[in-house]
Parts: structure tokens; C-alpha cells; sequence
């Protein structure tokens, strides 16, 4: 039956609960007898309708539930009749009723794959095992040096000698080496200074600019 | 059991059914025992013992698949839709469908002068019998239309049809009843 068909149905169902055929329009009589085959079997129709909304439930004479029924309900699903005292017990009751079941259609499930397992797996052959190679791949600890910063080396650079009258001021290496590790500045400076000589002004005041007094 | 239990809905209920309370399965059962036994009552043609065998089975089935009703939906679908199920297997088991077809369409229509409460009660009576002997599928609708007062929206969820298929079908039911029952009003048919 197609949509149209179904239209046409309610409305000539819902005309019925209200009008009698020589009430309706001519448009509505029209579709009403695409329907129906006459306007007394609207009429008809109608008055079914009306005596069929009368009916009320309980109308027809039905026996009634027989108390047995609840009281094995009870007495199945829960155990404990009396309900204020202890609704655990009937809880734990309904739920080991529905564990029950699952449980022995689990076992006999893991008993029919064991059967199948037994009777289908390949015959096991007892040969001499070829050996097994495993190949070991060892791993040394590598190390990943990273550049440094800025490095001082700062070594003795003023020393008495002992001898009288002699100092010996002994300026050595200043490297500088940047993040990268490029040597950006390097300074030798070695010498040895007659103290009744003495310093020249340029090398007191390099030497002051390291705050090393110069005698 | 709290004293105002009984003005809960059914799916409140069922919300304590559950969690396995009796007190609410038990006023549930209150409420729809009578009803569902009437239905099997109806459906299996006044077969009392079968209808109070369906409606154990029926409540049983309540209290196994509690926990897949959702409390959001509507109770008394659902558990018409299960009531439903369970005679339509038992009709498939017991293949009546040709019996029924037979019965029903040899019968004479007969004629009923609506203008007195005897003559209605009469009709009546005339209506059940007719819908004993309809196919299972036509009287579950006649049953759950004009007894159990469900609406069209309900039934088509318990039969699982569109409601525009619920809405023909209904209207051909009344139809054949029509051809069948017919009704004498002098007022309408003069």
C-alpha cells in the first residue's frame, strides 16, 4: 500500500468518527468512495466504529491469575520473602540465578573445544629439533660528547724563584673556546723577568689588568 | 515497601525490579497480571490454562531480561512486545492460520438493531466470537486496540509496523467486522 492510499485511509477513518456520508462534501464523499464501495458501507463502517469504542477492557470474562504463579515467582527469583529484613540476600539470589546458566553453557562450550582441539589438531612427529639460531646483536654505550662553553684555563702566572733578586712571572696558555668548540683566542706568554731589570710599563699594566702585582 | 510506591510508574519499578526488590516486581505484577492473562486469555481463545501457563512464563521472562529494558522507555510496551512475541510463536508452532481463515470467512453476516442495551451486549458478545475465530494477527490488533485501549503509536511499536500500516490495517479490520456484524441504527440508515 503506497503513502497515498494510507492518507486517503485516515481521513476517511477520521471523517467516520464525526460524519455521517450525507454529512460530508462533496470532495470528501469522492475520496470516501475511492475507499469504500458504497456510502452504506461508510454508514456501516461508522456505526462499528462507534460500537466498537464502547468496548471497554475487562468487558469479556477473563479468569484470574492463579496465585501460584506469584508465589513461585517469589520463591524462584526471590528468596527471602521477608523484603524489609534483608534486600542483599534476594540481590545476591537473582544474581547467582543469572550466573547459573552462563556458566554451564560455558562448560559445556570449553568441553566441545577441547573435543574439537583433540580431534582435529595436526599428529605431533618426534624428530631431531633443528637447532635454533639466534642471532644477538650487542650494543656498545655510545656517547655523544656535546660542545662546550666558554673554557678558562688559568695556570701559575706569578711565581717567586727563590733566587734573590729574581722573579719569575710565568704567564701561560688563555684559550677561550666558544659553544661550538672554535678557538676564538689563544695567548702564549712566557717570560721571565729580571726583577732588578724590572717590568716595563706596558707589561705592568697587562699584568695589572689580571690584578697580578707587579714588584 | 515505602507507602507511596504504588502511585510510581511502571518503569520506576522496574528500575527496583532491577536491583531485585520483590516489592516492586510485585506490585508490577499488581498491575499487569489480570491484564496480561486476559490478553493470552483472549488470544488462545479461552484457553485458560494455556493463558495462566503464558502468563508464569511471561513474568519469568520480566524478571530474566529485566536488566535489558531501558527505564526510559515505555513498560507496557515492552512488555506487550514480549506477551506478542510469545504468541506468535506459540500460533507458529501450532500453524492455526489456515483454520482461522476458513472459520471466518464461511461465516454469515449477521444483523444487530442497536437500540436497546441487550442488543449491545449482544453485539458485543457477537464481536468476541468473531475475533476468536479472526487470524492471530487481526485479533492482537483488534485486542490491543479496542480492549487494551493502547494507542496506535504503542501498537506499532509492539508490532513492530509503521503506524501508517497499524492505521490500515485497523480500518480494513473494521471493515471486515462491518461486512460481518452489521449494525442497524435507524437513525443513520433511515
Amino acid at each position: 500500500m503506497n503513502k497515498l492510499e494510507e492518507k486517503k485511509i485516515e481521513l476517511v477513518d477520521t471523517l467516520m468518527e464525526h460524519y455521517s456520508f450525507d454529512e460530508l462534501s462533496k470532495a470528501e464523499q469522492a475520496i470516501v468512495l475511492e475507499v469504500l464501495k458504497s456510502p452504506s458501507e461508510y454508514n456501516e463502517m461508522k456505526e462499528v466504529n462507534k460500537q466498537l469504542s464502547k468496548i471497554k477492557r475487562g468487558e469479556r470474562n477473563v479468569p484470574v491469575p492463579n496465585p501460584r504463579i506469584l508465589k513461585n515467582l517469589k520463591e524462584k527469583y526471590f528468596h527471602d520473602h521477608n523484603d524489609a529484613t534483608e534486600p542483599h540476600a534476594k540481590t545476591r539470589n537473582l544474581f547467582v540465578r543469572k550466573l547459573s546458566f552462563p556458566v554451564y553453557q560455558m562448560g559445556a562450550a570449553a568441553i566441545f573445544l577441547l573435543t574439537l582441539f583433540f580431534a582435529f589438531r595436526e599428529p605431533v612427529q618426534f624428530t631431531d629439533p633443528e637447532p635454533i639460531i639466534r642471532e644477538v646483536f650487542v650494543r656498545d654505550t655510545i656517547k655523544v660528547m656535546q660542545p662546550n662553553d666558554t673554557v678558562f684555563i688559568e695556570k701559575v702566572i706569578y711565581q717567586k724563584s727563590g733566587k734573590p733578586g729574581e722573579n719569575l712571572a710565568v704567564l701561560n696558555k688563555k684559550i677561550e673556546t666558544t659553544e661550538t668548540g672554535n678557538v676564538t683566542k689563544s695567548m702564549e706568554f712566557l717570560k721571565s723577568v729580571n726583577k732588578q731589570k724590572g717590568f716595563s710599563l706596558k707589561e705592568k699594566e697587562y699584568l695589572l689588568s689580571l690584578n697580578v702585582e707587579a714588584d | 515497601m515505602p507507602g507511596d510506591s504504588q502511585f510510581l510508574p511502571d518503569e520506576h519499578l522496574m528500575k527496583g525490579v532491577q536491583n531485585g526488590r520483590q516489592a516492586e516486581f510485585e506490585l508490577l505484577y499488581s498491575r499487569y497480571a489480570q491484564r496480561m492473562l486476559g490478553y493470552f486469555y483472549r488470544m488462545f481463545n479461552g484457553d485458560e490454562e494455556k493463558a495462566q501457563d503464558f502468563l508464569q512464563d511471561l513474568f519469568i521472562k520480566v524478571l530474566e531480561k529485566a536488566s535489558l529494558f531501558d527505564t526510559n522507555q515505555n513498560f507496557e510496551a515492552w512488555i506487550f512486545t514480549i506477551a506478542s512475541n510469545m504468541c506468535k510463536n506459540e500460533y507458529r508452532k501450532l500453524n492455526h492460520h489456515q483454520t482461522f481463515s476458513q472459520q471466518v470467512n464461511g461465516q454469515e453476516g449477521i444483523e444487530f438493531r442497536m437500540d436497546s442495551k441487550i442488543d449491545f451486549e449482544n453485539y458485543q458478545l457477537a464481536v468476541f466470537q468473531l475475533v476468536e475465530r479472526l487470524e492471530p494477527d487481526k485479533k492482537e490488533l483488534f485486542i490491543l486496540r479496542f480492549e487494551e485501549e493502547l494507542s496506535i503509536e504503542e501498537i506499532a511499536n509492539i508490532l513492530k509496523l509503521k503506524e501508517g500500516t497499524v492505521k490500515s490495517r485497523l480500518f480494513y479490520l473494521k471493515k471486515f467486522l462491518a461486512e460481518k456484524l452489521k449494525v442497524y441504527d435507524p437513525k443513520t440508515n433511515g
